[in-house]
């Protein structure tokens, strides 16, 4: 992007907006950065109304001080050497040489140790985004540029160190910083011109990347909730049908590495909560067998479904979304073979179908798009659980119609909903929850995490968070519903999200008995919005109210009374 | 109309939000009120990224109106 372009983009923007607000937190001169950070968060917001708040020149830490006595939202800190020690900006003329280095450091670590202690007194704001320097400092030690000093393998380690004791934090993200070398070379960084002009360090080229890359860490893309993979020459290097259970290999020994590689990758994603399904043309005893081997490095159990037959690819596809209950455009595909490509495309164009090229080096470009597609920070204690818990609800769904019925199946779960109330911090996976969840979702409203902090702290506001768990096994936190208390006995139902796992079990009734009978409410007002997908809730209100939803929907306790359908789970309120 | 004045129109709509395009070519330090050191700045850097030119410090300092910049550019030969 362009300064103009960006300058531009921002002039475009709706001023009646609902406001994202961001304190840019630096040392220089912040106005390119600022436009830059504005515009790229602008346009991954594109109906917002970006705010972003400057601090005083020179000032890192204070300004960073004043942030978080006043949290306006999230935060972008971004560190120069220059703010650490104004020895090493290249606006002093302090004096440079070896006899300044040892006294640099020393105050450098007790620079970056404030930084840490600030930073760690963030935790009830929102996101802070952090980059470690990004310019070179001045030449105070001197060295060759192609020898690794002493100054400067010592900053570069004091740096490191900073960087690690932020990194476990969930409410902080740093910058990677050989991603921003990649993007931008670290010659074409430093302006001395418009530092000494102006205090701006930067060329505007890497402003541009620096700021693109703060905005991804502030709103990075949803990420992507499952994996369907092809076997021969996928999975696994070699055709099962003719080389035999045993005759597949994905090891060093046979040149197949790069199948271990995927595998590797299946699995550590299986692990962080990613569902990972199986589609081949094969017999499926054999795909069985060949999946249960000992040493095949992504487990049987971490893989469902697995369609194995000689049916269309696309078929299969259809049916593992529909075991999963996600939609295509959350879904990647991966084959080796063109056509099967072509096919699954031309049935699900929203899906992203990836080739499996055999080649060692793109299957590394392979898996590291994966991990941008499917990463994310932290993992949750649900990720462990959604597979399994498809599976358990598979089972459960296998049980209706057949031997029980639905009534009998749900009585015979011996289902426990427990509703907490969320506190201050809050338990991110009721963000997650709430910005993740498409079809039973009441307007689709997302929130960043100082929106969301600023709804919660809000008086008359509150959250409920739900998990629920049956003999089929637990789906740990599954439901989210933010209220406003209005009249007397009356409710704003603001926000209100069920996983789509936990569809079935009649938990969207318990809730809003809980709801009618906890707060004995007479009203629940529903800040219902017709989206795309979430055609599930719209059901389920259009139902109990008797009414085609819209602007200004409501649910009397009378009406729920009468046409709610009857749930067997116990529920639970642990505190009170 | 060239091509610079259009191009330096667009700077100007661009760093100056809410002037408009036929009040640009009469924008100084004296008429807009907006025009301060930071705004001075960032019109240095989007006129520099815009016109692929470095513009002297000295040089800078003197420029306070559109048409400084104009009669600059001008002198520069940027019109290609």
């Amino acid at each position: 992007m362009r300064l103009i372009e960006a300058l531009s983009l921002l002039q475009r923007a709706d001023p009646a907006g609902p406001g994202f607000r961001v304190a840019l937190i630096c040392g220089f001169t912040p106005q390119p950065l600022l436009t830059f950070l504005a515009a790229h968060l602008q346009s991954r917001l594109p109906g917002r109304r970006i705010e972003v708040r400057e601090g005083q020149f020179g000032d890192l830490a204070g300004n960073l001080q004043r942030y978080l006595r006043e949290p306006c939202g999230s935060a972008v800190v971004v560190v120069e050497w220059a703010d650490l020690d104004s020895r090493l900006g290249w606006r002093q003329h302090g004096g440079w040489g070896r006899a300044r280095v040892k006294d640099i450091c020393a105050v450098v670590e007790h620079q970056f140790n404030t930084l840490q202690a600030l930073l760690a007194g963030a935790s009830g704001s929102g996101i802070v985004a952090v980059a470690l320097p990004s310019v070179p400092p001045a030449p105070v030690e001197p060295v060759p540029s192609w020898h690794y000093g002493e100054l400067q393998s010592r900053l570069d380690a004091l740096a490191a160190a900073f960087a690690a004791s932020l990194s476990s934090s969930p409410h902080i993200r740093l910058v990677r910083p050989s991603h921003l070398a990649a993007l931008s070379p670290q010659r074409q960084r430093l302006d001395v011109r418009t530092l000494n002009q102006a205090g701006f360090p930067y060329q505007l080229p890497h402003t541009d990347v620096l700021a693109g890359l703060l905005a991804q860490l502030l709103q990075p893309p949803t990420p992507l909730k499952g994996i369907i993979t092809d076997l021969d020459d996928t999975l696994w290097a070699g055709i099962l049908g003719e080389a035999g259970v045993n005759g597949v290999t994905w090891d060093l020994d046979h040149h197949a590495a790069q199948h271990g590689i995927y595998q590797q990758m299946l699995q550590s994603l299986a692990d962080s909560g990613v569902l990972v399904a199986v589609a081949t043309k094969n017999d499926s005893r054999l795909v069985r067998s060949a999946l249960e081997r000992p040493d095949i490095l992504l487990r049987a159990d971490s893989v469902f479904p697995v369609e194995a037959h000689w049916g269309p690819k696309s078929e299969s596809v259809s049916r593992i979304l529909r075991a999963w209950n996600v939609a295509a455009d959350s879904v990647v595909f991966i084959d080796d073979s063109a056509m099967e490509l072509a096919e699954v495309r031309n049935a699900h164009p929203t899906m992203k179908c990836l080739p499996f090229l055999g080649d060692p080096n793109q299957v590394a470009e392979l898996v590291s798009e994966l991990a941008d597609l499917f990463g994310k920070p932290f993992d949750s204690e649900e990720d462990s659980l959604r597979s399994k818990s498809l599976r358990a609800g598979a089972e459960m769904h296998s049980r209706i119609g057949g031997v029980e019925s639905l009534q009998q199946v749900l009585a015979g779960a011996n289902g426990v909903l427990t509703i907490v109330p969320l506190s201050d911090p809050p338990d991110p996976r009721a963000l997650e929850l709430v910005n993740k969840t498409n079809q039973f979702n009441l307007n689709g409203r997302r929130f960043n995490e100082a929106d969301w902090l600023q709804y919660l702290r809000s008086p008359g506001h509150w959250v409920w968070m739900a998990s629920y768990t049956d003999r089929f096994g637990p789906l740990g936190k599954i439901s989210v519903l933010a209220v406003c208390s209005t009249a007397d006995g009356e409710l704003d139902l603001d926000t209100w999200v069920l996983s789509c796992r936990a569809f079935g079990r009649r938990i969207e009734y318990a809730m809003l008995d809980a709801l009618f009978e906890r707060h004995a409410v007479r009203r629940i007002h529903m800040r219902f919005e017709a989206t795309e997908r979430n055609g599930p809730i719209q059901e389920l209100l259009s139902g109990l109210t008797g009414a085609a939803l819209g602007e200004g929907s409501a649910l009397d306790a009378a009406a729920f009374a009468q046409r709610k359908l009857p749930w067997y789970m116990r529920v639970e309120y642990p505190y009170g | 109309m060239d091509s610079t004045h259009a191009r330096l129109i667009a700077c100007f709509t661009a760093v100056f939000r809410g002037l408009a395009p036929d009040q640009a070519p009469h924008a100084s330090v004296d008429t807009l009120l907006a025009w301060d050191s930071s705004h001075h700045f960032m019109l240095m850097q989007v006129i520099e990224e815009n016109f692929a030119i470095q513009i002297p410090e000295e040089v800078l300092g003197d420029i306070d109106s559109f048409a400084g910049f104009e009669d600059y550019l001008a002198r520069k030969g940027t019109e290609s």
